[in-house]
């Protein structure tokens, strides 16, 4: 005899297994790209030493002063900075996906990659002399320019829907792509400094860059993270947002300023990294399924794993040479791109 | 709850109005059916009761200005079931309705076990029990457009718009919602208005009928009054016959001699 049973409406929830689970990638990606490098420190070494910080017991580890230093001053940095940037990138790259409704948006779709390149370039070309200082700050200014006049750009010709805002920012990029091809053909000396930036790289020199992008991180992955459920909302298309009593222009709003934002603190730092805000949340996605509760956290904490792995990857694998880390993300990333445009038919249709 | 639209005007294009000096009264718990051919204004009409578009005229709930009204308090007291639902592919027929809660949360809050329950509620008056745990992308037509109405329902409105709910159903699942509308009706009333382009069952299921052309009401009351040869041979450029039955009246198309 078989007995019916009613099923009870379950709420998507973050899950926290999975959660769990990309927290054990991030740690074992925090050993791995802290351990393994020329200096040969041995994970042991570095588990008692870092434990042994954390609990400011001295005579736990059994690192002499210059491991410390490789650790500490070269290592740990430049981790926590992959890792800042690739969570953040991912996050950004979920958060759009959310507001614009399109699978295939990336962090860089409204113009901050094609902003921060002029930016760069500029002062690469024409302020060679204060480079290294200036850059970050001229990219940053370059993302966060291109996606304001970008919005500007889509309210004067219609509003603030979806499909104009993407549309000025495709013109935006490409003015400013433009832009910068020009400097750059103008100041053919400069042509390798600038390629190099625009591939990526985490070099670092101490916590500098880590301290720089942190605030930044913090704020802008608090505000997304607490917008995860209106991204859900979001899903039904703006009229029906609407009419559930939330202003979907308000929300689209405030989820492209604080994830341009990260995005532009992130770039400016670390060069135009392809592929990590695309490709972590369809990941996650194809595992754990559409909803943004979990798809969000998810996204930061394993897109801080990637590019900890790539960063890894990027300095050991032609090793003593480094390979820029976009290299490595675009290689990983394009072929499962290619995946990820086959099982997205559904949502683009 | 009482809808009060006085010179309601809708005008994507200037000086191109859908919707052209509409006034209309919908009293409270009353189901008013909008009639009209294509690009009559029906649909732009029930968006500007929501706020969705912009409008002239003045649109009142129970005599207070839909303009002194927040979205949120708008949201509380009118749920709106366009004509094709977004249903994103991966979502759980749940979370969907859920989302019908939003207008009761804080803006970044989450729903809590009174959300929970309310949907609940919504679920079963539409029968989707069985249905909680599926994602929409694997839902039949009929489905769709109950777990549209739920979601609606989790708003927990006073005011229900319809936006054509059965356009997209074979005739028996078009007779079976708007039978199940009315059985909702029966045991939770709402006002409702919906857009319908079946006249036979316009006028089987609506307590009063409005017939739009070119964004005016060209007649209005109910369905003998409404749905005469005459008009809909003059606004639809129908031939029809009418059929007088014992429980209303049956429009059926007629051949037009060659």
């Amino acid at each position: 005899m078989s007995t019916s049973v009613t099923p009870t409406p379950r709420p998507a929830r973050l899950r926290w297994g999975w959660l769990a689970a990309s927290l054990g990638v991030l740690g074992a990606a925090v050993l791995l790209g802290s351990t393994l490098g020329p200096a040969g420190l041995s994970p042991v070494q570095v588990v008692r030493e870092m434990i042994g910080s954390a609990l400011f017991i001295d005579h736990a580890s059994s690192l002499d002063e210059t491991q410390r230093a490789i650790l500490w001053e070269i290592r740990v940095p430049r981790v926590v900075l992959g890792g800042l940037v690739g969570g953040m990138l991912a996050l950004a790259g979920a958060s759009y996906q959310g507001v614009f409704r399109n699978p295939l948006a990336d962090p860089y779709l409204l113009g901050v990659a094609a902003g921060a390149g002029l930016g760069a370039t500029l002062v690469i070309a024409y302020v060679p002399r204060a480079g290294s200082n200036l850059i970050p700050i001229a990219a940053f200014v370059g993302a966060v320019s291109a996606v304001a006049i970008a919005y500007l750009v889509g309210r004067s010709v219609g509003g603030r829907s979806t499909m104009t805002l993407i549309l000025a920012g495709i013109a935006v990029a490409a003015f400013f792509t433009a832009a910068q091809t020009y400097v750059q053909q103008r100041n053919g000396d400069t042509i390798r400094q600038v390629y190099s930036w625009i591939l990526g790289r985490l070099s670092t020199s101490g916590w500098s860059e880590v301290l720089t992008l942190l605030p930044y991180v913090l704020i802008c992955s608090v505000v997304l993270l607490l917008h995860r459920r209106l991204l859900d909302v979001m899903s039904v298309g703006d009229h029906e947002t609407d009419s559930l009593g939330i202003s979907s222009s308000r929300v689209r709003g405030v989820v492209v300023i604080f994830a341009t934002l990260g995005t532009a603190a992130a770039v400016a730092v670390s060069g135009l990294i392809a592929f990590v805000g695309i490709v972590v949340p369809h990941a996650i996605r194809l595992v754990v399924g559409s909803s943004y509760r979990s798809l969000i956290p998810l996204s930061m904490v394993v897109g801080a794993a990637f590019l900890i792995l790539a960063d890894l990857a990027a300095r050991t694998v032609a090793s003593p040479a480094e390979l820029p880390i976009g290299v490595i993300t675009a290689f990983l990333g394009a072929p499962f791109f290619a995946v990820v445009l086959r099982t997205s038919r559904q949502y683009v249709g | 709850m009482s809808i009060t639209l006085s010179g309601l005007t809708v005008a994507y294009e200037p000086d191109h109005p859908v919707v052209d000096g509409v006034s209309i009264s919908v009293a409270t718990n009353e189901w008013l059916g909008l009639l009209g051919p294509n690009g009559a204004g029906k649909s732009s009409l029930l968006r500007a009761v929501i706020g969705l578009v912009e409008s002239r005229g003045t649109i009142a709930l129970d005599g207070s200005s839909l303009a002194d009204l927040s979205r949120r308090n708008v949201a509380r007291l009118v749920a709106f079931v366009p004509q094709e639902p977004v249903m994103p592919a991966g979502m759980s027929v749940t979370d969907y309705v859920l989302l019908g809660r939003t207008p009761y949360l804080p803006y970044l809050g989450r729903e809590g076990a009174q959300d929970v329950a309310a949907a609940t509620i919504a679920m079963d008056l539409l029968d989707l029990r069985q249905l909680v745990a599926r994602e929409l992308k694997d839902l039949s037509g009929g489905e769709r457009q109950r777990v549209a109405l739920a979601r609606a329902l989790a708003q927990q409105p006073s005011i229900l718009l319809l936006d054509e709910p059965t356009a997209a159903l074979d005739i028996g699942h078009q007779q079976s919602a708007l039978q199940m509308i009315g059985a909702i009706r029966e045991q939770r009333p709402m006002t409702i208005v919906s857009a319908m382009h079946d006249l036979t069952l316009a006028g089987q299921f609506a307590d009063r009928l409005v017939l739009l052309a070119e964004g005016r009401v060209v007649a209005e009351g109910d369905a003998r009054t409404v749905l005469t040869e005459d008009n809909i041979q003059k606004y639809y450029k129908a031939t029809v016959e009418i059929i007088e039955m014992s429980d209303g009246i049956v429009v059926v198309p007629a051949r037009r001699p060659t």
